[in-house]
């Protein structure tokens, strides 16, 4: 049950980064590809959309027992694969997918949001690790003295 | 058979003192229940009954139906249930991290993170045991708390 609890608190903060990864590539492909199309109020909403798809796949690398370091990576990439095909699908729907160019833009803005994602995971993980390391050197001191 | 309580005034004159004309089994529990209330917990290798300090002890691991505590040098059966053993030695600093692993806070050299939510902490005699992503939270809380 715990365990559930932080893969869906896990799966909110991936939601926020995926989120803030989409608007920012929005930005850059549009500014890039199509600096003078009008945009809508209703645009502000794509973000919330596509990370919101984009979160579904997580479920792959849900589990109630331990994975493997090499179980936990395959199911990583059959999650990129998931989101890649989530999202190349929802820009055709959209009609952001106007050429072959565009869908190969969007494909490696999703390989970077992603690695992103994980390394922000990774970044927060480290800082828990030192700051814990760091208390139990102290606690380690503290029982020495 | 007789029980005398005798006052002493410091914790350090506490002791229990067994007057017996045969080590009987009987006995023999007696020994290792004051033993185990102390700093020990009974351990065993090949069959031979030892006494482990508890602050000896970096990590214990449950393999199947068999639970084995492991110190720098050597490796001891307990017969014990991990759960047992999680209650009694939570004031030693022993936490559950896995499903099959309780650590020693005290024996931790450096904790660093693994893939997804978990992380690996670093024995002194360099061992890792895993802290799964269930246990993570708790792990982190107990460390937390004892400053």
């Amino acid at each position: 049950m715990m365990e559930w609890k932080e893969f869906l608190k896990k799966s909110l903060i991936d939601f926020l980064i995926i989120q803030a990864g989409i608007t920012l590539a929005i930005g850059i492909i549009g500014c890039i590809k199509q600096p003078t199309t009008d945009f809508h109020y209703a645009g502000f909403f794509v973000p919330f959309l596509y990370a919101f798809f984009c979160l579904l796949p997580s479920v792959v690398t849900y589990s109630s027992y331990e994975l493997s370091i090499k179980q936990m990576i395959v199911r990583k990439v059959i999650q990129l694969l998931l989101i890649e095909g989530i999202v190349l699908l929802i820009s055709y729907i959209v009609g952001a997918l106007s050429d072959f160019l565009m869908g190969m833009i969007i494909a490696f803005v999703v390989v970077i949001i992603y690695i992103l994602a994980n390394f922000i995971d990774y970044y927060i993980a480290r800082s828990n690790a030192y700051l814990m390391t760091k208390k139990v050197k102290s606690m380690k001191k503290g029982g020495r003295e | 058979m007789k029980v005398k309580i005798k006052h002493v005034w410091s914790h350090q004159e506490e002791q229990i003192v067994i007057e017996c004309v045969d080590m009987t089994p009987e006995f023999e529990d007696i020994k290792n229940y004051c033993l185990t209330r102390g700093h020990h917990i009974t351990g065993y290798i090949h069959e031979s009954q030892q006494q482990v300090c508890i602050k000896d002890i970096l990590y214990i691991e449950a393999i199947g139906d068999k639970v084995f505590a492991y110190t720098q040098k050597e490796v001891f059966e307990v017969k014990k249930r991990l759960y047992e053993l999680e209650e009694e030695l939570i004031p030693y600093k022993f936490v559950r991290c896995s499903k099959a692993f309780l650590i020693c806070l005290l024996k931790i050299h450096s904790i660093r993170p693994a893939l997804n939510g978990r992380y690996l902490a670093c024995m002194e005699n360099k061992e890792e045991v895993m802290i799964s992503r269930k246990y993570a939270h708790s792990v982190k809380k107990m460390i937390m708390e004892e400053l």
